[in-house]
């Protein structure tokens, strides 16, 4: 059974993907002292590597960015890791799954919740990004980025699978804000960067289960204590049963 | 207007009679009190161009085209899909008008931009 607080995160860098990865490891070190956070970077974000990490770590998070199709999903320098209906999709079963790419929501995503993920990120639409600066380097290369990465902001917090997916939506509008009333209003590339944060928000799916917590319960010792007490009830009562003195019948 | 990011005063955001017209010429006609001024006023209150669908599809490529030749020639576009996309601004320009699914994507995004300002300045 995947486990509750480790999350493995796939950051290749070539053919663009570096402009998702470096905000994803921005991220990733604001929340190491919560959860524990693996990442495979660059050229180990290839398919053996990730095979290893999944045994090795079994995550209950999964987050990936890769250059995909309707049916496939594939990591750095366009190795293919898994294909709606192989087998490799049965190794997300019991996780939570984003995977920041083109289409995937058409036929991978729901084949994976099929497969059992819990619960899937990602998108129906191309996923468009402006490339006019070095990544991370400013507002314009890491907007988009800024709006779908709060699903990781919104999970390492704490947050439900469905409260990420809401605030995912809302930080896309937060993100037009900026570009049409915020700081970026000025910006001559704003029109450009409008529409590709329209495209990625228009195209952004979420399926599987609402409820799930990838830090684990809402209230941890929960996990321990309903056990405990269910223990200590059901052993309490069979002591008394046996302690208790027959019933004698009066005639 | 107040409420327009700066880029928007000078793009096109209403068609009349075939010829488009930005929120500053708009803004220039209903100050010299125009009929023409008047009819363009009554045209973003109600907003008028969002219900005609061809008017806004033609707008929108107008729009698109404009912001397109006055972007760096440097920048491009990236979609993560498998095989990657990656095109230039020319390129991207080519797509809108061909019609093709890579440009419907960016002609109804533009749409929505259309929306939103014609809310703003309705």
């Amino acid at each position: 059974m995947p486990r509750f607080g480790v999350a493995l995160l796939v950051e290749p860098s070539r053919h663009y993907l570096e402009y998702s990865s470096c905000v994803m490891r921005g991220i990733a070190d604001q929340f190491r002292n919560r959860l524990r956070i693996v990442e495979l970077v660059g050229g180990d974000a290839n398919p053996s590597r990730i095979d290893e990490a999944l045994a090795a770590e079994d995550p209950i998070f999964f987050w990936g960015v890769g250059h995909g199709n309707v049916d496939v999903w594939t990591v750095e320098c366009m190795q293919t890791y898994m294909r709606a209906c192989d087998e490799r999709t049965r190794k997300m079963a019991g996780r939570v799954v984003h995977l920041n790419s083109c289409l995937t929501a058409n036929q991978l995503g729901p084949d994976l919740v099929q497969k059992g993920t819990l619960a899937y990120y990602g998108h129906k639409t191309e996923f468009w990004l402006i490339v006019s600066d070095p990544p991370c380097s400013t507002k314009r290369v890491t907007s988009v980025f800024d709006a779908e990465l709060t699903v990781e902001k919104s999970l390492f917090s704490g947050r439900t699978t469905g409260e990420a997916q809401r605030d995912r939506m809302k930080a896309y509008d937060d993100e037009i804000r900026y570009w049409t009333e915020g700081p970026g209003k000025g910006d001559p590339l704003a029109p450009q960067i409008l529409w590709c944060l329209n495209i990625d928000k228009s195209g952004a799916v979420f399926l599987g289960r609402e409820d799930v917590r990838i830090t684990g319960a809402a209230v941890p010792w929960l996990a321990y204590a309903v056990p405990a007490v269910a223990a200590f009830t059901v052993s309490s009562l069979a002591a008394y049963a046996l302690a208790k003195p027959r019933a004698r019948v009066v005639a | 207007m107040a409420r327009l990011p700066p880029y928007e005063l000078d793009r096109p955001i209403v068609v009349l009679d075939g010829v488009a017209y930005t929120p500053r010429g708009i803004l220039e006609e209903v100050e010299r009190g125009t009929p023409l001024g008047e009819r363009l006023q009554r045209m973003v209150e109600s907003q008028v161009a969002a219900l005609h669908q061809e008017e806004l599809e033609e707008l929108a490529k107008l729009r698109i085209r404009l912001a397109l030749s006055q972007a760096p020639p440097r920048i491009l576009f990236v979609a993560l899909t498998y095989p990657p996309k990656r095109l230039t601004p020319e390129e991207l320009l080519r797509e809108v008008e061909a019609g093709t699914p890579t440009g419907r994507q960016f002609i109804e995004a533009e749409k929505q931009v259309i929306r939103m300002v014609l809310a703003r300045v309705g």
